[in-house]
C-alpha cells in the first residue's frame, strides 16, 4: 500500500499533520512535488475553464500521482468549527477525483464535519488495528497543525498579502508577486502572522462570514490594516467566496484610505501584467510615504 | 544643438514617441502601429522623430508601455517606467487639477485617481478586450465606416440602441440583430459608444470615486461619441487633452528629464541604433519542470537582456545588465 497525497489546496494547512500521522502508523506515502508548469498544464485538462486555479492545480497533482500510488488520500472537508464551511469546490474535489482517477487508485476520502480528530482516528484504526498507536500518531501529529512556513517579515514598510494559503504557499503562483514586492523594497506579512484566536474571531462583520478561510482572511485584514502601508489581495478567477469578501475588504480599505490592490489570477495570468500592477502600486505607496507630495518626480 | 528628451511608449497595438525640449515643448511626435514587431516599430519611430530634427542632442530617454523593458534595452533608456506613472505625470503637467484619468487604448483600459498631482489609486482591465480600441476598430470595419467618423455618427443619433457592453461577442451579435431590425446605423453606433462607457464604468472603474477634473486619453479618446457618452453617464465635463494619444510617451520623457538632470548623463545609444541588428529569441529552459520561456534580446550577436526565468539562473548570468 502506498498513499498518494497531492501537494495542493489543504495540503498547505494539514500536510505536516498528515506526514507525521502516516509516518507514525508506518504507512508508506508519497507527496507530489511543488507545482510546476507541467503539473498545471496537466491539471487544466481535467476541469472546465470556469473553475478556479487552485482546483486546476490539484487536478494536476492528482494526475502526477497516478501510477505512483495505490491509494489516494483526499479527505472531504465540509464543515469546521461548527457552522463554518469550506467552499463547494473543495467539497466537490473528491467527486472530480472519483470521476477521473478511480481506475488509478483507491480513493480514501473520509468526510470531515466538525470531527477532524475522530475522522482521523477512525481512519487510523482501519490502517492498523491498534487504537493506542493511532492515538499516539494523532497526538504526535497535532503539534504540526498550525505550523506552516511564515514568510519572513522584517523592517517596514509592510504589505499585507491576503490570499488563501494554497495560493501564497504555492510558490508557483505567488513567487512573481512576492519577488516584485521585495524588489520594490517592501516586506510582506500574511494572515499566518496572526494568532489563532484573532484569526477566528467572530467580532463585527466576521460573524456573518460562514466560510472558514474567508473569515480568517477578513479577520487578518481587519487586524493588520492599521499596521500596513497597503493590502494586496490575490483572488482566483471564478472563486465565489473571494469575490464577495474581497469587495467587502475593498470598501473598508477605501473608507480607511489604504491602498488596496486586487490581483485576479488564473492560468493565463502573465507575470508581466502582474508586475506592472504591483510596481505601480508600490510607487503609489512610496509616494504616500514621502511627505513631499507636491513634486512630480517619481 | 537643441537639448531634447526622448519618450517612447510601446504598447501591443501602437508605438508612440515624443521629443521635448528643456522647457517641455514638444518638437516632434510620432504614432505608429506596433504590428507585432516592436523592434521594427521602435526603429521606425526613431527615424520618424529624427527626420526633421537634425540639430538636436538627446539628453535623456524614458520608455514605458507593455514593451518598456525591450524598448529600454534597445535604445538605452535612462528610466523605464510603467504606464500608470507616466500617464499620471503627463496629465498633471498639463492639467494640475486632474483627479481622474480615463485611459482607453488599443487593447487595455485603465483608470488612475490622483490627489494633489500624485496617483493614489488605479485599476486596469483584466482579461477582456470589450470596450477597447481594437474592438471599436473591428466594428468600424465590419460596418464599413471609417473609424474617424464613428464619433460623428454617434452624435447624429437622437437616441441610442441598446447594446450589451459586457462582452465583445454579445455586443457584436446585438449589433447585427439591431441592424436587421432596421435600426439606423447612427443609433447603433451611439449605442455601442454607450455600451463601451457602461462596460468601463462597471468593470475597470467599479467602486472608484470619479472626481473632476477628468481627463480622457488613449486612442479611443479620439472618438467624440465615447467622450460624449462619458459626459452623459457621469454628468460632468470630460476633457480630452491635446496630446491624448501620446501622453504615456510624454510622461516618460518628463521623467527622463527629471532623472538625467540629476545624473547628468544619458545611456542613449544614439541614432546609429538604426544600423544595429536587434533580435529577440525565446527558448524553453528544460533544466527543471517549470519549463520557463526565457526571452533574450540580442544586439547583433551580443546578448543584452534576458528574463522570464523563475529561478533567476539566466537573468543573473547576464554580463552587463542594464
Ligand atoms: S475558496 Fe475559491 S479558490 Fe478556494 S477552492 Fe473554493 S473557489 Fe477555489
Ligand atoms: S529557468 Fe530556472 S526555473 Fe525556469 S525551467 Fe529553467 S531551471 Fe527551471
Amino acid at each position: 500500500m502506498k498513499v498518494g497525497i497531492p501537494r495542493a489546496l489543504l495540503y498547505y494547512r494539514y500536510g505536516e499533520f498528515w506526514k507525521s500521522f502516516f509516518k507514525c502508523l508506518n504507512v508508506d506515502f508519497i507527496i507530489s512535488p511543488p507545482t510546476n508548469k507541467k503539473i498545471l498544464d496537466q491539471g487544466v485538462k481535467y476541469v472546465s475553464s470556469e473553475v478556479c486555479l487552485p482546483v486546476k492545480i490539484i487536478c494536476g497533482h492528482l494526475d502526477w500521482l497516478k501510477n505512483k500510488a495505490t491509494h489516494l488520500f483526499l479527505p472531504r472537508f465540509v464543515e469546521l468549527n461548527n457552522g463554518l464551511y469550506t467552499c463547494p469546490k473543495m467539497i466537490g474535489i473528491v467527486d472530480i477525483a472519483r470521476f477521473h482517477f478511480q481506475n488509478y487508485f483507491q480513493i480514501i476520502s473520509p468526510k470531515i464535519k466538525n470531527n477532524f480528530y475522530w475522522t482521523h482516528f477512525k481512519l487510523g484504526l482501519k490502517l492498523t488495528k491498534n487504537p493506542l498507536k493511532v492515538k499516539n500518531a494523532i497526538d504526535n501529529a497535532q503539534k504540526y497543525l498550525n505550523s506552516y512556513p511564515k514568510l519572513k517579515a522584517n523592517g517596514a514598510p509592510k504589505i499585507l498579502l491576503l490570499s488563501h494559503f494554497y495560493n501564497i504557499y504555492d510558490y508557483y503562483i505567488s513567487q512573481p508577486i512576492i519577488e516584485t514586492f521585495k524588489n520594490q523594497g517592501f516586506t510582506i506579512i500574511t494572515k499566518e502572522h496572526l494568532d489563532n484566536k484573532r484569526l477566528n474571531s467572530t467580532k463585527g462583520f466576521a460573524k456573518n462570514i460562514r466560510w472558514v478561510y474567508e473569515r480568517e482572511l477578513y479577520n487578518a485584514f481587519y487586524y493588520f490594516l492599521p499596521q500596513v502601508q497597503g493590502v494586496c489581495n490575490i483572488i482566483s478567477f471564478g472563486c465565489g467566496p473571494d469575490s464577495l469578501i474581497s469587495e467587502v475588504m475593498l470598501n473598508e480599505a477605501h473608507i480607511q484610505n489604504k491602498p488596496f490592490l486586487q490581483l485576479i489570477i488564473d492560468e493565463h495570468t502573465s507575470a508581466t501584467g502582474l508586475i506592472t500592477r504591483i510596481e505601480a502600486f508600490c510607487e503609489i505607496i512610496k509616494k504616500r510615504l514621502d511627505n513631499n507630495v507636491s513634486s512630480i518626480i517619481l | 544643438m537643441i537639448k531634447t528628451y526622448l519618450g517612447i511608449d510601446v504598447g501591443s497595438i501602437s508605438t508612440k514617441g515624443v521629443l521635448i525640449t528643456e522647457n517641455r515643448e514638444i518638437i516632434a511626435h510620432a504614432y505608429l502601429r506596433t504590428q507585432g514587431q516592436p523592434i521594427e516599430a521602435i526603429k521606425n519611430l526613431i527615424k520618424e522623430l529624427f527626420k526633421d530634427n537634425k540639430n538636436i542632442e538627446i539628453k535623456g530617454v524614458g520608455t514605458t508601455g507593455s514593451a518598456r523593458r525591450l524598448a529600454g534595452v534597445i535604445v538605452g533608456a535612462d528610466v523605464i517606467k510603467n504606464e500608470i506613472i507616466t500617464h499620471a505625470v503627463a496629465a498633471t503637467y498639463f492639467y494640475p487639477e486632474t483627479r481622474t484619468i480615463i485611459e482607453i487604448g488599443g487593447q487595455d483600459s485603465k483608470i488612475i485617481l490622483l490627489k494633489d498631482s500624485v496617483p493614489v489609486d488605479f485599476a486596469m482591465n483584466t482579461v477582456c478586450a470589450a470596450g477597447t480600441g481594437s474592438f471599436l476598430e473591428h466594428q468600424a470595419i465590419r460596418l464599413g465606416i471609417p473609424i474617424e467618423e464613428f464619433g460623428d455618427y454617434a452624435l447624429r443619433a437622437k437616441k441610442a440602441a441598446t447594446i450589451a457592453g459586457r462582452c465583445t461577442v454579445f455586443a457584436e451579435s446585438d449589433m447585427i440583430h439591431k441592424t436587421q431590425l432596421g435600426i439606423p446605423i447612427e443609433e447603433i453606433i451611439r449605442g455601442l459608444c454607450e455600451a463601451i462607457v457602461r462596460n468601463y464604468l462597471g468593470t475597470v472603474a467599479k467602486g472608484k470615486d470619479i472626481q473632476p477634473l477628468i481627463l480622457f486619453q488613449g486612442g479611443v479618446a479620439a472618438n467624440i461619441g465615447v467622450k460624449t457618452a462619458f459626459e452623459r453617464a457621469l454628468g460632468i465635463e470630460v476633457i480630452v487633452p491635446q496630446h491624448f494619444l501620446i501622453m504615456g510617451a510624454i510622461g516618460a520623457a518628463f521623467i527622463a528629464q527629471d532623472y538625467t538632470q540629476k545624473t547628468k548623463s544619458t545611456k542613449f545609444i544614439g541614432e546609429n541604433l538604426l544600423d544595429i541588428n536587434f533580435k529577440t529569441k525565446t527558448f524553453e529552459c528544460r533544466d527543471c519542470t517549470n519549463f520557463c520561456e526565457v526571452i533574450e534580446t540580442y544586439k547583433n550577436t551580443q546578448i543584452i537582456d534576458r528574463y522570464g526565468d523563475r529561478c533567476g539562473k539566466w537573468s543573473e548570468k547576464l554580463p552587463n545588465i542594464i
